[in-house]
């Protein structure tokens, strides 16, 4: 089995990258550093800050500067981006605010161009070519599909087309039969929402659809077993956020997202080794490909398990487990809690559960600290009585809230038609300590 | 007031282009020059256009997207992308298509005109209209495959080289997207389109003129050149005044 050519470097706060081996890489982030200090106002005073500059070990630079976060981003790096971009022609991706609040980024030719080719790799790694024809499905977000097809395009693929859904599902996605798509393109808590309309257009026997690509947000582990198994197809997994474009693309023996560290530095914060080769923790990324509203350190919101181990695919590069967002994680009483934690205690009752919306609401002090109301689909509603057991008494620390009448908890169950929006919200906390506006979610 | 001097004023005011382009703050009509593209050479980017850089929340995805004859990008604030929304769905009403009764389109689009057909799609879908895109890539033959499988009610045609040819035999009643800088053919149900501001006027039959949502635009003529003008009175950051789009002398509703 040959070396892995990536390696991870311990920094001194409990971090680490994983990097490419070679003085080469180092050289390359060397210059990009000094790349960030020449056109950035907001990294070189940074770098002077800290006393830093691209003459320094530059994995030491990385270790030393301080994450990016979104806020740095949308008000910072945007309109650095804007001026720097004020003769030039550029377009701009807006993001679905699903995660945080929305923010915008604008690319010059030349990034687009960068993305394009990640994008390109990535397609091209699921065999796509010119035999295929090329559907994308959604209820919006056009200008990202654009973009997908002109990659499409470069590999060759000469049909494509953007499937348009509205909150009919079951009217709106029936094209999708005649038009026999080889590769469909869509997001999660789309395809969960046309599954019932859209299964039965074909069968294990003969379904044209040979791969389905999701992006956007993580498919339920089941859910996807599900898809594969009735239409005989792959499941890939597209991973990306709209500040650092498309990331990579899971392979066909779905142990995680290859990507390139020579593109992407990803350092992960509160690092814990899994076991040799495999790490996890919140990732950062540094995104060297991209010119303009270029991140160090940026981070993504996303806690990962990166393994350089040799893949059974034989893709030399990382793979990135996603394991959950941050922002998929919730405090009641001072114990934490993650969304993925009340979704699989749910599934002991309903193994195919294919998902659960958490919000979150006060109480009266007099009844408690916080309300958890969990939105289900209404086709799950003979499970209530097993789903308010498993709250109440099976999920670990939640049970004892429950019993110290910290937390109580109501279940609703909504047509899936309810579920609104391109992405699920999966946590929304409307507590008043909170801060939660939720008139800014309300356009997402 | 009136609203093309209120415009004028606002933008001399607020944006340093309209600050330099204009001898002095208009007070009359007449001190309001008609300006075109080449007028921007004045100016040293997109940011001296506009009035307010930290409300810009997108750029106009031109016709051709890699062909503007405007040598910036083309930005936009809330307002402004509020007011193309406006005329859009203003140019369908005169088409009789109104947000109503949600019906199903079809987009004919290309590798170019991608971007463009996709704002187009965003503001149709904003109506609870069903609108699918369609990429001529391919014969004409699997072009007319794809639409039959969509069946939409209408097809929306902006592709920048779909001949009427590659188009012709279909059921389904077409609108084809027109660019100014092209000459204006004799075709029914035809919105007019510029980089500058999405599309802007529409025409039922061949012979009528082209109307436009005056709560959201000013056209006149130029006396000099005779070609349109137009004025977006309502703009919030990304100013026109008596600015000519095209070089091709046009009707529109007096």
């Amino acid at each position: 089995m040959p070396d892995s050519p990536f390696h991870f470097i311990d920094h001194t706060k409990g971090s680490a990258s994983l990097i490419p081996a070679g003085r080469s890489f180092e050289n390359k982030l060397r210059k990009y550093f000094q790349y960030q200090i020449d056109t950035s106002a907001h990294y070189a005073s940074i770098f002077h800050k800290l006393g830093l500059n691209s003459t320094h070990d530059p994995f030491e630079v990385l270790d030393e500067l301080p994450p990016t976060t979104k806020e740095i981003y949308r008000e910072t790096l945007q309109l650095e981006a804007l001026t720097r971009l004020n003769e030039s022609t550029f377009v701009t991706d807006f993001s679905s605010g699903s995660t945080a609040d929305s923010v915008l980024r604008l690319c010059a030719p030349v990034d687009d161009l960068a993305e394009q080719s990640v994008t390109e790799t990535a397609f091209s790694s699921i065999g796509m070519g010119p035999e295929d024809h090329f559907v994308c499905m959604d209820i919006g977000a056009t200008e990202i599909y654009d973009f997908y097809f002109r990659a499409a395009r470069n590999l060759g693929v000469g049909r494509t087309s953007f499937l348009h859904l509205t909150q009919n599902y079951g009217q709106s996605c029936l094209p999708l039969k005649p038009l026999q798509p080889t590769v469909l393109l869509t997001v999660p808590s789309l395809l969960i929402r046309t599954w019932n309309a859209i299964k039965n257009y074909w069968n294990e026997d003969y379904c044209p659809i040979k791969t389905v690509i999701h992006m956007g947000e993580p498919m339920d582990e089941d859910f996807r077993r599900k898809v594969e198994d009735h239409w005989n197809c792959k499941v890939r997994s597209f991973y990306g956020t709209t500040e650092t474009g498309g990331i990579g693309m899971s392979c066909e023996d779905n142990n995680g997202i290859h990507f390139d560290p020579n593109v992407f530095v990803p350092t992960l914060e509160e690092v814990s080794r899994v076991n040799e080769g495999e790490f996890e923790g919140e990732v950062l990324f540094t995104t060297l490909h991209i010119r303009t509203q270029s991140m160090i350190k940026y981070r993504v919101g996303d806690r990962v398990r990166i393994n350089t181990a040799y893949c059974p695919c034989g893709n030399p590069n990382p793979r990135l487990t996603f394991l959950n967002r941050t922002q998929e994680a919730f405090i009641i009483a001072g114990e934490k809690f993650h969304h993925a934690m009340i979704l699989d205690g749910l599934k002991e009752s309903a193994p195919d559960l294919p998902f659960a919306n958490l919000v979150i609401e006060d109480l009266d002090p007099t009844e408690g600290d916080a309300l958890l109301r969990v939105q289900l689909p209404d086709s799950y509603r003979e499970k209530e009585p097993q789903f308010l057991t498993t709250l109440e008494m099976d999920i670990f620390e939640l049970d004892a809230l429950f019993r110290y009448g910290w937390v109580k908890f109501e279940l609703e169950f909504l047509p899936i038609d309810m579920f609104q929006g391109r992405k699920m919200i999966k946590v929304r906390d409307n507590r008043l300590h909170m801060g939660y506006d939720s008139r800014e979610n309300a356009s997402d | 007031m009136n609203p093309l001097l209120s415009a004028a004023q606002r933008a001399f005011d607020e944006t340093e282009f309209y600050g330099s382009v204009y001898p002095c703050r208009p007070t009359r009509l007449d001190e309001i020059p008609f300006i075109n593209h080449s007028h921007y050479h004045q100016a040293m980017g997109i940011l001296d256009c506009i009035t307010d850089r930290s409300e810009v929340s997108g750029a106009l995805a031109a016709y051709h997207r890699n062909v503007r004859k405007f040598p910036f990008n083309i930005v936009e604030g809330e307002t402004e992308q509020q007011q193309r929304h406006k005329r859009l769905i203003h140019a369908l009403g005169v088409l009789g298509i109104t947000s109503e009764i949600s019906t199903k389109f079809l987009l004919i689009a290309d590798d170019a005109s991608g971007p463009f057909a996709g704002e187009l799609a965003t503001c149709l879908a904003w109506e609870h209209h069903q609108a699918s895109i369609v990429f001529h890539h391919g014969s004409d033959a699997q072009l007319h495959k794809d639409i039959t499988c969509y069946k939409p009610n209408y097809l929306l045609n902006v592709s920048t080289f779909s001949s009427e040819t590659a188009l012709k035999g279909l059921a389904q009643e077409m609108i084809n997207v027109h660019h100014v800088d092209h000459h204006i053919p004799d075709n029914e149900n035809l919105l007019l389109a510029c980089d500058e501001i999405g599309i802007f006027a529409c025409r039922k039959g061949p012979g009528d003129p082209f109307v436009y949502d005056r709560e959201n635009l000013l056209i006149e003529t130029n006396p000099q050149s005779r070609l349109p003008a137009l004025t977006t009175q309502n703009f919030r950051i990304a100013p026109f005044i008596r600015y000519s789009p095209g070089h091709y002398q046009t009707k529109f509703d007096a």
